[in-house]
């Protein structure tokens, strides 16, 4: 990690964190605004790939390696949330025949 | 990491146990191994067994050690009041048993972090796991509802923590919480490190259930299995207590003034919308909910004021008597309804009829959450207010004692409908869990009369 190559300096850094941002920015908003399970579970993995983005664009700049670690934390976790996460999703299928979670509404009050 | 380890080795040990297809043996297993680890925990130094590269990420000091205990005293009593569920037919005892200790492993980081990576794989392990248990009662609509809706905001807000941990490496350069607690004034000054700890105070205010974050939890309470919702109203909120006290508390207090007020107005949201919405409610499971998310604002009080040791002990202490009452209330409700995971509150009308002692037992544990005298919930309440009281915070004060007011006006509905109706209600008079009614409620009392003892043995860890 003495080396950054210099491609990475040729953007600067205001633009990775804008762009981190923005990717942020539309996960919250189609978890939000989206009503299919699958597609709000998407929106989520769009927010932890944004903050991969930022982690590493960061690591780079700061020459410093705990950055890229951690990436490899959130991948793993990542993985592990998909997995748990469709099982659920399709446990739900098989009951309602839906992905819908608007039609989810047993619970309220 | 002693611990740590001896608890995922249970884990993995009780899914190979499940072949057996013998419950009580993964059972005892289960409560065998989870006394050995609140025994390591206590008595052996945790740093016999690390690994390395993690020997700076986990740090069992007596803060962790506190809390740790704490959850593991808890969940052995939790494991007993699951034999009624797992027995379930549908229900996948071992695959149960295991995750329920993996998510303790999950809690267990969340007390001892010194690190962003370590912090954020406990709240996963922890997340994780308890997606899965929300979910176990697979035949019941109510219970698959609770694991999506809490899947899909607890990774919600996982990202959001994320993001805010981003941001604060940005600005900082670092991942490690003591070397961000001791910064220079120019990179506390970057807008960045204010949006880093903006983004991790909201994320962790989602996971201990503050308003104006608290719209998931009455809805995933209420629709899991009642062994599950007793677990996350008891050791995932002792657990995200520990995570949030050691960051904003212990680390990152230099940094008050910029998190301070955000908590300030998430406390009087927690104690008015809980408090008020209790008020309402018709079952037990939901009404207890609404009775956490106060609960969680009362807790909230440790954050405002000059973080000290005798702030640290008071939260123990609360979370102590906070999660025997809660213990209480689930051994009793599973004596008398099962596994019934939507009890009336007019089910209970005349119920120390045909149960003295545990309807016994029921009142002294509303009476503890309420915070009445002779109960340790007087007491608890007294240790969060005193501090308080030393910092100056009197309107938060006065918000906090109306509220425990009206907070007495809904605990007292239960305890009513148990002594005074003249119906005779349908009950399955079953007296096993009555052990674990009277000696939490035997402890409620200890810490109400003399609560020295209790803080004495606190203070001792």
């Amino acid at each position: 990690m003495n080396q950054i190559p210099e491609i990475f300096r040729v953007v600067p850094i205001n633009h990775f964190v804008i762009l981190a941002s923005i990717l942020f920015s539309i996960g919250i908003l189609g978890v939000l605004t989206r009503r299919n399970a699958i597609i709000i579970f998407m929106s989520i993995e769009l927010m932890l790939n944004s903050v991969n983005l930022l982690f590493v664009a960061f690591s780079s700049y700061k020459s410093d390696p705990t950055g890229q670690v951690f990436v490899f934390f959130i991948m793993a976790i990542a993985a592990a949330e998909v997995a748990v996460g469709l099982a659920i999703i399709v446990m739900i299928y098989r009951r309602i025949r839906t992905t819908d979670v608007s039609i989810l509404n047993n619970l309220k009050g | 990491m002693l611990t740590i380890t001896l608890l995922s080795l249970l884990g993995l040990i009780l899914l190979f146990v499940g072949f057996l297809n013998n419950i009580g043996l993964s059972r005892t297993i289960a409560v065998l191994g989870l006394v050995a680890g609140l025994g390591s925990m206590l008595f052996l130094d945790q740093d016999i067994l690390t690994f390395s590269g993690l020997e700076t990420q986990l740090s069992f000091d007596s803060y962790a050690i506190k809390f740790s205990s704490l959850i593991l005293f808890l969940s052995v009593f939790i494991l007993f009041l699951s034999g009624k569920f797992i027995k379930k037919d549908y229900v996948q005892s071992a695959e149960f048993l295991a995750v329920l200790i993996f998510s303790l492993v999950g809690a267990l980081m969340l007390t001892s972090f010194t690190h962003f990576i370590t912090l954020f794989v406990g709240l996963e392990i922890l997340g994780i796991s308890l997606y899965i248990l929300a979910g176990t009662d697979k035949k019941s609509p109510g219970s698959n509802e609770a694991s999506l809706k809490y899947l899909l905001l607890g990774a919600f807000a996982t990202g959001i923590i994320l993001f805010g941990m981003a941001l604060i490496y940005g600005a900082t350069g670092s991942l490690d919480f003591q070397a961000i607690a001791n910064l220079g004034q120019a990179k506390i000054d970057s807008s960045l490190f204010k949006f880093g700890l903006f983004f991790i105070l909201i994320g962790l205010l989602f996971k201990v259930s503050a308003a104006p974050f608290h719209f998931w939890s009455p809805d995933v309470y209420e629709g899991s299995p009642n062994v599950v919702m007793l677990f996350m109203s008891v050791v995932v909120k002792i657990a995200s207590f520990a995570a949030i006290y050691r960051v904003f508390g212990n680390y990152l207090n230099n940094y008050s003034f910029f998190w301070w007020d955000i908590v300030y107005y998430a406390t009087l949201a927690s104690l008015v919308i809980g408090n008020l919405l209790a008020l309402v409610q018709k079952t037990v499971k939901r009404q207890l909910a609404f009775s956490s998310i106060s609960q969680t604002g009362y807790l909230l009080f440790a954050l405002l004021v000059i973080p000290n040791d005798q702030t640290v002990n008071g939260l123990v202490f609360y979370l102590f008597v906070y999660g025997c009452a809660v213990l209480v209330a689930f051994s009793v409700l599973t004596d008398w309804f099962g596994t019934d995971p939507n009890v009336k509150l007019d089910q209970l009308k005349g119920a120390s009829k045909s149960d003295q002692m545990g309807s016994f037992a029921l009142t002294i544990a509303y009476l503890s959450m309420a915070g009445i005298p002779l109960t340790g919930g007087f007491f608890a309440k007294l240790f969060m207010f005193t501090p308080a009281m030393e910092s100056g915070l009197v309107q938060l004060l006065i918000v906090g004692i109306l509220s425990s007011v009206v907070g007495a006006t809904y605990y007292l509905r239960p305890i009513i409908n148990v002594w005074f109706s003249s119906e005779t209600p349908v009950l399955e008079k079953g007296n096993s869990y009555q052990w674990i009614a009277f000696m939490a409620g035997t402890l409620l009392l200890v810490a109400g009369v003399f609560p020295d003892t209790i803080s004495n043995l606190i203070a001792l860890i």
